[in-house]
């Protein structure tokens, strides 16, 4: 008894410690008598300490000091100190900025204010890779054949509620819930997909409290979070299994896995994921294996089977020629330029790959026997010398076009969408114009020509407006 | 030009190049209407319905076309200063606050040289420091305002960003502790009528349960 006492003392302390640890970014930062105070946990991991250094602005170098037990820093040009909480708690402080220094551009002070204050929240979101559900109970949300219902319980005596979200731009009045058996619902049409959601409870905005998945916006909202399955990872038997988890190169193949549902054959999890290409195994009770049912198995470079999984439609890679090279691979943005996932097939007359990507722009190279080279049959890159690297535009549903300067010998387009480069993209002379095919996502972007090293307007293009340096960019608006 | 049955003749107006708000918005926008345009109406906000109303009104305020009495005011106050600048007075730990109203405004702003106490009860989530010239430094934090109060009614987790707001004094030529946003305006509905010289809000989030 006294032995289980104690189990269960070490145990709660055990709890509360853990609890400790937790990365809550409410918990950290406060003003107390004109100083800036950060609570740090030591036991924070090296991504948490991540996210402490992006959301607070303080820099890697200073939090590896406070992990190193430093109590005084001396850190861009400022004195922070270090206080001992009790472990594995400390205190980073330092007197807070008031007053704006001589030196100080204000304008840049009132940028950040800007864009922080008028931040509209309608900037488009980078589409979620993958994802699958966590609803408390089962028919929280149902998804069958492009139709999504949901089901809000409880708040019977609520005269109105209205679901709002990504799908609908967040209206608040577009989508009335109906009142149902001891709640409230809604069937909508919904494309696969993810979602971020509230309820609107008679003018209250609340998270789905039977949904555990949610996520902070830019602002600091949190909003509910469902997807929309478009795939269903399914393994047969293995009914005497404890844990069955699938993992992959969309989660990083992070052992932990998502855990699959057990169900009368065998195991389930529906999923939703983006337009691409897979590799993923399971892991049954720790021990991984290939999906029996699925024939697309391949061997990554070291010699490891895997499964393969498309979604979408492929596009075929080709390098022509090259004929006695004995390995090519394909690297490049979609894949995180790994040197050795990608291998080609060889050809009567060259390489090729047909491989499926999400729609949209990239950069890629071919490794020929070691060596990088960028695409010799496509005219469009980026970046120079040693540097360019080969861009594609996949469902590409804009063309840049500059009529004329026939003789120029090189023309690039430059803008908001590639980050204002100075060496790209490069456009290629085709029928007595330039061109750049690319996959723009609605909204306003602005750009301009760089002709032999001069930037000029779109000379086609009526529209454009001043820019910071007197000069006037070009103004396209994809709808 | 026209808004419904609200008739404007030769109003003035200024030619700009709206472009940044483009830029931070995504929307496209052929104009901005000033507050001149809004002076002689009453102006109702119901931010969580996405309405804006106005109501035509006569010499005394009142509203000339509509039976509707308005709404049912929890904080009115008077609107005080030269006319276009709406100044609210808020409270946080007890102490009386000077705000500016920037419907236009996504969040709420406080003085960073306000009252410490004023300071400490808010919670900063986010921090990014601003550097100029040689070692000149500035930060802004932002956060929620944990103990706000206007006319009694305690309003919670109103975002804020804590910054040196030392321009706008001089912009408004009045010390100002802060300024307050769109996320003071969801609060509730919102009447500004400028020819009674009155600000009327009538709380509706988070009022019931």
């Amino acid at each position: 008894m006294k032995l289980f006492r104690y189990i269960l003392v070490l145990g709660i302390v055990w709890l509360s410690l853990s609890a400790n640890a937790q990365f809550n970014p409410d918990k950290i930062c406060r003003i107390d008598d004109n100083q800036v105070i950060f609570t740090i946990n030591l036991k924070w991991t090296e991504n948490e300490r991540k996210e402490l250094s992006n959301l607070f602005d303080l820099d890697s170098a200073l939090i590896s000091q406070v992990f190193a037990g430093k109590t005084t820093i001396e850190y861009g040009g400022e004195t922070w100190m270090v206080k001992k909480l009790k472990y594995p708690l400390v205190e980073l402080s330092k007197p807070i900025l008031t007053t704006v220094q001589d030196g100080m551009n204000e304008n840049d002070i009132f940028l950040v204010i800007d864009r922080w204050m008028n931040f509209g929240g309608t900037v488009a979101e980078n589409p979620a890779v993958w994802g699958v559900n966590d609803f408390t109970i089962g028919n929280a949300f149902v998804y069958t054949s492009g139709r999504a219902s949901f089901y809000l319980p409880g708040f019977e005596k609520a005269k109105k509620v209205y679901l709002a979200g990504s799908f609908n731009n967040w209206s608040t009045t577009k989508t009335p819930m109906n009142r149902a058996s001891s709640g409230w619902a809604i069937n909508i049409p919904l494309e696969p997909g993810k979602y971020t959601y509230k309820y609107i409870v008679d003018g209250r905005w609340i998270t789905d409290p039977v949904n555990r998945k949610t996520e902070r916006d830019w602002e600091g909202n949190r909003n509910s979070v469902l997807l929309c399955p478009n795939h269903v990872f399914n393994l047969k038997g293995f009914l005497k299994a404890k844990k069955v988890v699938v993992t992959g190169n969309f989660y990083n193949w992070n052992q932990k896995g998502v855990e699959m549902m057990r169900n009368s054959e065998g195991w389930s999890l529906p999923v939703y994921l983006r337009e691409g290409t897979y590799a993923y195994k399971f892991l049954v009770d720790g021990k991984w294996m290939t999906d029996p049912a699925n024939p697309s198995v391949r061997k990554d470079a070291g010699g490891n089977e895997n499964s393969f999984l498309e979604i979408g439609e492929p596009f075929l890679f080709k390098l022509n020629g090259f004929t006695t090279a004995e390995k090519v691979v394909l690297t490049g943005s979609f894949n995180y330029w790994s040197r050795n996932e990608l291998l080609l097939n060889k050809t009567s007359t060259g390489w090729e790959l047909p491989y499926v990507v999400a729609p949209g722009n990239y950069e890629y190279k071919f490794i020929v026997d070691g060596k990088w080279m960028p695409d010799p049959e496509n005219p469009f890159t980026i970046g120079k010398g040693e540097l360019t690297n080969s861009l594609i535009a996949l469902k590409a549903n804009y063309i840049f076009e500059l009529n004329g300067f026939e003789n120029a010998k090189s023309v690039l387009v430059t803008g908001n969408f590639n980050g204002w480069n100075r060496d790209g993209y490069k456009m290629s002379f085709e029928n007595g114009k330039w061109i750049l095919p690319l996959n723009l996502r609605p909204g306003k972007y602005i750009y301009k020509f760089i002709v032999d090293g001069k930037w000029i307007l779109d000379p086609a293009n009526k529209l454009y407006e001043a820019n910071e340096y007197g000069t006037d960019n070009s103004v396209l608006w994809i709808e | 030009m026209e808004f419904g049955d609200l008739t404007y003749q030769r109003m003035r107006a200024d030619v700009a190049n709206l472009g940044h708000i483009e830029n931070k918005r995504g929307v496209k926008i052929l104009g901005l209407v000033g507050f001149g345009m809004m002076k002689n109406v009453e102006i109702v906000l119901d931010a969580s319905q996405s309405e804006l109303r106005l109501y035509k009104v006569d010499k005394e305020g009142k509203r000339t076309n509509s039976k509707s009495a308005g709404i049912k005011s929890d904080y009115t106050q008077t609107i005080e200063g030269n006319g276009n600048i709406l100044f609210l007075k808020g409270m946080i730990a007890g102490k009386n606050l000077n705000f500016c109203f920037d419907t236009g405004a996504e969040t709420n702003a406080i003085n960073c040289d306000a009252n410490k106490t004023v300071l400490s009860t808010l919670t900063i989530t986010r921090r990014i420091e601003l550097k100029g010239a040689g070692n000149a430094k500035s930060e802004v934090l932002f956060g929620r305002m944990n103990d706000f109060t206007m006319g009694g009614k305690k309003i919670s987790d109103m975002e804020t960003i804590v910054t040196n707001l030392r321009s706008l004094h001089e912009a408004y030529n009045t010390t100002i502790d802060g300024m307050l946003g769109y996320n003071f305006l969801e609060q509730g509905v919102i009447t500004i009528n400028f020819v009674k010289r009155q600000f009327d809000i009538q709380f509706t989030k988070g009022a019931e349960k």
